[in-house]
């Protein structure tokens, strides 16, 4: 249901590298190596490459994609803590760049994240209260009177028991932490949260409680949600529409019944067909080949071609583009041209 | 297929009202510390499963449900009894460089109070003004029981203010370097780099014999020396710290830079310098007494025990061995006492343990 | 019928920290039957881990194996002096962990790693060692596998490191590779790739299994019983189908709603209320009824095993039975 709804993020041509670009010398060098005949290696990565992508108002994205796709990356980028290296993200349709420091602190406020390790994300040395409260005090949110009330009712719709405010974070349990990091999130009164592998830490039943939790304060506060993760029941589960990432770029996109009934993409249909499920009991595994290529070193043409079992000469050479296939349907693959 | 599916769905989430946290130890945790086994003692043998074992409940992880960070740290720096004696020895040397003046039997910075004709007078003679030299008089007539507690002062007020003005200065600029990174980082570090390649007592006599003698002379002379120390290990501790993800969360809650960099950083870096910061009070402490010793440090008339050692060398062969070995015991015992806190302190301090 | 290859037998592993007693593995009992895979299921702090590093007498202080038996090919274990151990180790029962690099020595070069294996436990002579490695390598699935034994575990993926450490599990033919949660850290298609390799080579081999995952989806695939644990007790055991279809036990239940299906997109998940127990302060009898639907009075005392028809059963005093609801 890509809706009527106005763009809440939207991504134009994105990329971003890390890496230092070469100084003089380093470039001096690399062109006698290359004379030489030497193989150069490439110091620059391109985590996102090229991305164009929105995410509507109150709409459930699921980002899919193995590790080293650049679905972390794409998540700062989406939430405006990372300033993209080309391209230009938009919130509401403003370009970030064009905001002064004060606008620019209401439109982060407004993206909160949610991040993967509960024991990582929290600082060690504050107590749950202050980790909730500080910004909502820092910024105005809440005046010093009603501070406590304030940190109490973040604390309840994360479904946590606000006695436990006093308490440092190793003191409590892993799902308990990832909803402390929920409340902090929630306390700043976002649109959007931005959940990079949010439940991938925790246990299957803490998960299944996060899980809800989110799906609950979806309705109770019309959120927005960029929902990253490797785990595409997770993502099925909770997404209306799903984009799939590899090595950087987006390779496919559609809502969700759609791609997980017609992936069209052959990286997309080989994810579906290897997850596991419980339904598949006594199933033989088909894997498909190769390794992930480094993103160092990524191929030429479609990344995904040196494991494509469809792959033709065509798709070394020339990087395939995202085109509608069908109504909200895009996909990145040669493919669609012959068919 | 799988039957039913509603029942207990309907429960909300309530798992913070059950008011005990689990430790999320349970599962102990064997792949860190096994990890780290096989990664620092490599098993000749490489047998499969030989190098990992279940080692289980590190001692912090065991503790961690109901204790505030402070509490877990004293449970954990106490399991050392040696530690815990070194504590109390230096808790001891700090009271009675504090109360100096009560428990000694004579100022011996006040010359007036000295008498020429006591001089050398081996340990537990009588003075002429009638009470005991328990540890004996130097060449100047002190006793060198109140020179000692006085020595102390000098000693541990230098060592210890040396130590904690490099803390701060080297703290900011480390703390500067590791967020701001690029040039910043760069600056700093160089500056880091060349003031750690000269040998510490080098750069120490040089700015000494630049300033000439005196108490603040030394202290500025040992702050200059050690702030890169804390500078570099701040750094690295900060590099590490600035890529968690509570950094990151705290960028996007928009918070103010100062308020990141000194409420969310600067705590999580303050473990490695307590650990630093007492090594290095130890280091001044020496070098002050090297520098005294040498006759660069403090004036002659107001003896650190450095100054109160060197003193006492040229007696040493003639028999009277006081003058020289009283003052090193307590410079010995101070040091000793501050690595037995310092090692302890690191290996409890240390973020392997930790996490 | 044959005699199985692993008996385990009440096992109790027990760790004594400053805190209190930690009954990590309390009472433990299952069996392992020649060419089986085993699945064993639990969320953290269920023991499971624990019960494999038992088995493998891989326990060190504080941690105590209190009591019970591990009958190994009809021999108990677990009173072996070290020595024994050591033959016994790597040679007939082999373990597979998590992160791979656990078992690889980071300076040794691989192939150097397997062969010493191979002549730490049989009489054989390097040429032969060194052949019989680089056929090992090339079974698991790496390309190239002679040139593959002159490198280091770290220039190799974190996907080809996990198959190095399985092709050395694999190297002298053990009768039990006992394997902890080892392609949780793998992406999707590289866990479908090890899970390949994994099910071809137990199938050609006849070699016992015992897969240690909190993921069920995962083990559904591939083990043809499971055993359920939950704060230190196995819970429920039977056949794949039977535990995935109808399970028993209340837990087994909770657990199975929890795992997103498409089925049920959108919907609010089946959850289970609470947090995984304590440890140090578990209740009385059964330890799931603080956070079960069904518990009552009853429950406070230890729960009688109700068998299931085909095989296995589960420790409950309100299983599911039967009606389908």
């Amino acid at each position: 249901m890509k809706s009527n709804n106005p763009s809440a993020i939207s991504l134009r041509g994105v990329s971003r590298r890390f890496g230092q670009p070469a100084n003089i010398f380093k470039r001096a060098q690399r062109s006698l190596k290359r004379l030489r005949g030497v193989p150069v290696r490439n110091d620059v990565v391109f985590a996102v490459n090229n991305v164009d992508f929105d995410v509507m108002q109150g709409e459930v994205v699921g980002l899919v994609g193995e590790s080293g796709c650049g679905k972390s990356t794409l998540a700062r980028l989406a939430a405006g803590i990372l300033p993209p290296s080309e391209g230009k993200v938009l919130f509401r349709g403003t370009d970030l760049r064009t905001l002064d420091r004060a606008e620019m602190k209401d439109v982060k406020l407004k993206i909160q994240l949610i991040f993967q390790n509960p024991h990582a994300s929290l600082n060690p040395r504050l107590r749950a209260a202050d980790i909730v409260g500080e910004a909502p005090l820092c910024h105005g949110l809440v005046s010093r009177a009603d501070y406590e009330s304030y940190v109490d009712t973040q604390f309840l719709r994360a479904g946590l028991d606000p006695k436990l405010k006093r308490r440092y974070p190793h003191q409590f349990s892993g799902g308990q932490r990832q909803r402390l990091g929920i409340a902090r999130a929630l306390a700043v009164q976002p649109e959007v949260l931005v959940c990079d592998e949010a439940v991938a830490a925790l246990d299957v039943s803490i998960q299944a409680q996060i899980l809800n939790l989110f799906m609950e304060l979806r309705s109770q506060f019309s959120l927005t949600y960029l929902f990253i993760s490797h785990d595409l029941g997770v993502v099925e589960h909770l997404a209306d529409r799903v984009a799939v990432m590899y090595l950087g770029r987006i390779i496919e996109e559609a809502p969700v019944e759609e791609l997980f009934s017609r992936a069209q993409h052959p990286y997309t249909q080989a994810l579906l067909a290897e997850r596991p499920s419980i339904e598949g009991r006594g199933r033989r595994f088909v894997a498909i080949k190769g390794e992930l290529p480094s993103p160092l070193n990524p191929p030429t043409g479609c990344h995904f071609h040196p494991r494509c079992p469809l792959a033709m000469p065509r798709c070394a050479q020339e990087a395939p583009q995202l085109r509608e296939i069908a109504p909200n349907h895009r996909s990145a693959c040669h493919l669609n041209d012959t068919a | 297929m799988m039957a039913d599916r509603s029942g207990p769905a309907a429960d909300a989430p309530k798992a913070g009202s059950a008011s005990i946290a689990t430790p999320q130890s349970a599962e102990f945790q064997h792949t860190n510390e096994g990890t780290l086994a096989s990664a620092t003692v490599p098993a000749s043998g490489a047998y499969p499963g030989e190098a990992p074992r279940a080692s289980a409940v590190t001692r912090a992880q065991a503790a961690s449900e109901e204790e505030t960070p402070l509490q877990l740290f004293w449970i954990n720096f106490s399991q050392s009894w040696l530690a815990v004696f070194g504590l109390a020895v230096f808790c001891l040397i700090i009271l009675a460089a504090i109360f100096a003046p009560w428990l000694s039997p004579q100022n011996p910075y006040d010359l007036a109070q000295l008498n020429i004709l006591d001089s050398r007078l081996p340990p537990g003679s009588l003075s002429s003004e009638g009470h005991v030299h328990w540890l004996g008089t130097d060449d100047q007539g002190r006793d060198l029981y109140s020179a000692i507690l006085y020595g102390l002062r000098i000693s541990l007020g230098v060592g210890v203010g040396s130590a904690f003005i490099a803390l701060i200065i080297g703290c900011t600029l480390g703390l500067i370097a590791a967020y701001a990174g690029g040039r910043t980082d760069s600056a700093v570090m160089r500056i880091v780099d060349l003031q750690l390649s000269f040998p510490s007592i080098l750069v120490a006599l040089m700015i000494l014999a630049f300033l000439g003698k005196g108490v603040m002379n030394v202290l500025l002379a040992l702050v200059i020396v050690e702030w890169a120390y804390y500078a570099r290990v701040v750094r690295a501790t900060a590099l590490v710290e600035r890529d968690r993800e509570y950094m990151e969360a705290a960028a996007s809650l928009a918070l103010p830079r100062w308020r990141i960099i000194f409420r969310h950083l600067l705590p999580n870096c303050v473990p490695p310098m307590i650990v630093i910061a007492t090594q290095q009070v130890a280091r001044a402490i020496a070098l002050e007494a090297t520098l005294s010793y040498l006759g660069l440090g403090v004036p002659i008339t107001e003896p650190s025990l450095g100054l109160l050692i060197a003193n006492g060398y040229q007696y040493m062969l003639s028999g009277r061995y006081w003058v020289s070995v009283y003052p090193g015991v307590a410079l010995l015992v101070t040091i000793i006492a501050l690595n037995l806190v310092g090692d302890q302190l690191r290996d409890v301090l240390n973020p392997r343990h930790l996490k | 019928m044959k005699q199985p290859v692993l008996e385990v037998r009440d096992l109790k592993t027990h760790f004594f920290s400053r805190a209190g007693v930690v009954p990590a593995v309390d009472g433990v009992s299952f069996s392992v039957n020649a060419g089986e895979v085993l699945g064993l299921v639990g969320e953290s702090g269920s023991g499971k881990s624990v019960t494999g590093y038992s088995i493998m007498g891989l326990v060190d202080p504080p941690g105590r194996i209190l009591g019970g038996s591990v009958l190994f090919e009809g021999k108990d274990i677990t009173k072996l002096p070290e020595a024994d151990w050591r033959q016994l180790r790597g040679n007939r029962i082999a373990m597979v962990f998590q992160d791979p690099m656990m078992t690889l020595n980071p300076v040794l070069r691989v192939g150097t790693q397997m062969v010493e294996t191979i002549v730490a436990h049989k009489k054989m002579p390097g040429r032969q060692a060194q052949q019989r490695a680089r056929d090992v390598l090339g079974m698991v699935g790496i390309p190239s596998p002679e040139e593959r034994l002159s490198a280091y575990p770290h220039q190799f993926s974190g996907g080809m490191r996990q198959r190095v450490a399985i092709a050395i599990a694999l190297l002298l033919e053990p009768a039990l590779i006992i394997a902890d949660e080892p392609t949780t850290a793998l992406d999707v298609t590289i866990q479908a790739q090890i899970l390949s390799e994994i099910q071809k080579l137990i199938g050609e081999h006849g070699t016992s299994l015992i897969w240690i995952t909190h993921d069920l989806s995962v083990i559904a695939g591939l083990a043809h019983r499971l055993a359920v644990m939950y704060a230190g007790r196995i819970v429920e055991t039977g056949d794949v189908d039977d535990v995935l279809r109808a399970p028993l036990h209340p837990y087994t239940r909770g657990l199975i709603g929890c795992v997103p299906s498409s089925n049920r997109r959108g919907q609010l998940l089946q959850q289970i209320p609470g947090m995984t127990p304590n440890l140090l302060n578990l209740p009385s009898g059964c330890a799931f009824q603080a956070r079960c639907s069904r518990a009552d009075g009853a429950c406070t005392a230890p729960p009688p095993l109700f068998t299931r028809a085909s095989a296995g059963g589960a420790y409950c005093f309100h299983p599911h039975t039967g009606d389908g609801a």
